[in-house]
């Protein structure tokens, strides 16, 4: 979200023949699921799945 | 018939094909038709979910708005898997409240939380006003491919019609079901299509993808960064953090379906953790507008750009390939805003007496909304483009009444959202229509200022006479707890 406040990024530059701004965008959504996934396929969610299964989420 | 033609009206047919091999019989059970039982896994809610992303807009829109604005049109690449990582802790709350409590709609979900069907009926009513100018848009979306590619008013109006007398039929047949399974055709399509496309236009016209961006850096600087202007940094911020809002808290109404269809809150889940990824092909229709900034003359229609190059790239069958992965960008979203629509006005709108009626109503409601839009599209197409513009700012006012009824807790009392909520939407069609606001932050987040301040003076207002009961809504664990003959 800060993209236009960053300079190095919002700026008329090209990284990989790409424009940064598309880059900078793409590389944080991406970092998205990876992020996410180590919350989902924690053992910490695996057990509050087993206890919701076994009787609905205790939250 | 021109081969582009005869190969757009075949693909539109086969869409409808794969929509009503959604389900075997028709049926007459409203959750069923609208949630298909709630027994998707994460895979179909996936599709069903990306089907909602990637609309005519995506395909068309964002390729003009690249042509037209540069990377400023990158604000719309990061919303939804922002707003996904949010919903990948609040969409588990919604699903389980709303398979508890039975609600099929937004505006269920509302009015049962503040206890009120008023509130319920405004939601449904602003909902279905809202998303009315969409549905004409993907229609006439679709109509504008058929004419680019065709060149023919008359074939354009022809497959308009075509297409969505068939989306209405094979939607009254298959209801949710229909939508998934249209989807898979949908995304295969389309991102085969953009593959090829991103790789062979600026081949074609530039020599690459490199090729282009280092002739836009040496013609169209200001392009390749946000700068001051009518796309400037305000615009860009603020239009992001809105449209990321509105998603989160499932302000649009027709993204309740795909999400109550969810089989369990896992399910849910792991659809959002995988979402953003699919994000990423938003940027390819983009690539393509960067390359007809540099190939189509200044003052080129901007949501013509991908057509117009495919156009002069490809021999006409492959030209009617892309136009039926441009009418699947129309023809599923609008499947899927019409069981949002028609179940607003069958729940929450409409009063009905039995079940059979209401569901008479919802299916009297997806024919008279397709031919309202339709009719439209084709005798007014102006008309609702103005309405259009209050669809995302006007849905964004339902952020508090939403945001509040997620908590476990009502504290605040029916009467402060409504008034906010009035509140907010009388300011976003001031703003846009009373030639009141000059400025690039975005109308709905502005208008979202008035709509809570009202919200909290109504809440200090009721705590003062004392008429807020800061009432618990029940847990899951609590519901589980209680006897079967209770519930």
């Amino acid at each position: 979200m800060a993209t236009v406040w960053l300079p190095f990024v919002n700026s008329a530059s090209l990284w990989f023949g790409l424009p940064s701004v598309m880059v900078w965008t793409v590389i944080w959504v991406l970092a998205i699921t990876p992020a996410l996934a180590l919350l989902e396929f924690s053992p910490r969610q695996r057990d509050a799945d087993a206890r919701e299964a076994g009787g609905g989420p205790k939250r | 018939m021109t081969s582009t033609l005869t190969v757009t009206l075949l693909g539109i047919v086969l869409i409808a094909v794969f929509g009503f091999l959604g389900r075997r019989k028709p049926t007459g059970d409203l959750s069923e038709w609208t949630h298909g039982g709630r027994q998707f896994g994460a895979m179909t809610m996936w599709f069903l979910q990306a089907g909602e992303v990637f609309t005519t807009f995506t395909f068309l829109g964002m390729a003009g708005l690249a042509f037209s604005g540069g990377v400023a049109a990158l604000y719309a690449l990061p919303y939804i898997p922002l707003a996904y990582v949010g919903l990948y802790f609040l969409a588990p709350i919604i699903w389980r409240r709303a398979h508890e409590r039975g609600h099929l709609t937004q505006a269920d979900f509302l009015s049962d939380f503040y206890d009120s069907r008023l509130l319920g009926f405004i939601t449904a009513v602003f909902g279905v006003v809202f998303l009315l100018p969409y549905l004409q848009l993907q229609i006439t979306g679709l109509g504008l491919a058929v004419q680019l590619a065709t060149g023919d008013q008359t074939s354009s109006n022809v497959s308009m019609v075509i297409a969505f007398v068939l989306v209405v039929a094979f939607v009254l047949w298959s209801g949710i079901r229909g939508v998934a399974t249209t989807s898979y055709f949908k995304d295969a399509i389309m991102l085969v299509v953009l593959l090829v496309l991103v790789v062979a236009i600026p081949a074609h016209f530039t020599g690459g993808i490199g090729a282009t961006f280092h002739k836009i850096m040496a013609t169209h600087p200001d392009m390749l960064h946000i700068h001051s202007g009518t796309y400037d940094s305000a615009w860009f911020f603020s239009s992001m953090v809105a449209s990321t809002l509105g998603v989160l808290f499932m302000t649009f109404p027709h993204q309740w379906p795909a999400l109550l269809s969810a089989k369990s809150p896992v399910a849910v889940r792991r659809n959002y953790v995988f979402l953003p990824v699919y994000s990423i092909a938003l940027a390819l229709p983009m690539i393509i507008g960067f390359t007809a900034l540099v190939v189509l003359p200044k003052g080129s229609k901007s949501n013509g750009a991908l057509l117009n190059l495919v156009h002069q790239a490809f021999p006409g069958w492959f030209v009617g390939i892309v136009v039926v992965a441009t009418a699947a960008t129309a023809m599923v979203p609008a499947a899927g805003l019409l069981i949002g629509m028609s179940s607003l006005i069958a729940r929450n709108i409409a009063r009905t007496r039995s079940d059979r009626s209401q569901f008479l109503v919802n299916q009297g409601a997806v024919v008279g909304v397709t031919a309202l839009a339709l009719g439209l599209a084709i005798a007014r197409p102006d008309l609702l483009v103005n309405l259009l513009l209050l669809t995302y700012s006007g849905l964004d006012q339902l952020i508090p009444a939403i945001g509040l009824a997620l908590l476990a807790r009502k504290l605040v009392g029916v009467w402060p959202v409504m008034a906010g909520l009035l509140v907010g939407e009388l300011v976003v069609i001031w703003l846009t229509f009373g030639n009141a606001y000059s400025g690039h932050i975005n109308v709905g987040l502005v208008a979202l200022v008035p709509n809570i301040v009202v919200l909290l003076a109504g809440a200090a207002l009721e705590r003062t006479i004392g008429g807020t009961k800061q009432e618990r809504v029940p847990q899951w664990a609590e519901i589980e707890a209680e006897p079967e003959s209770l519930r």
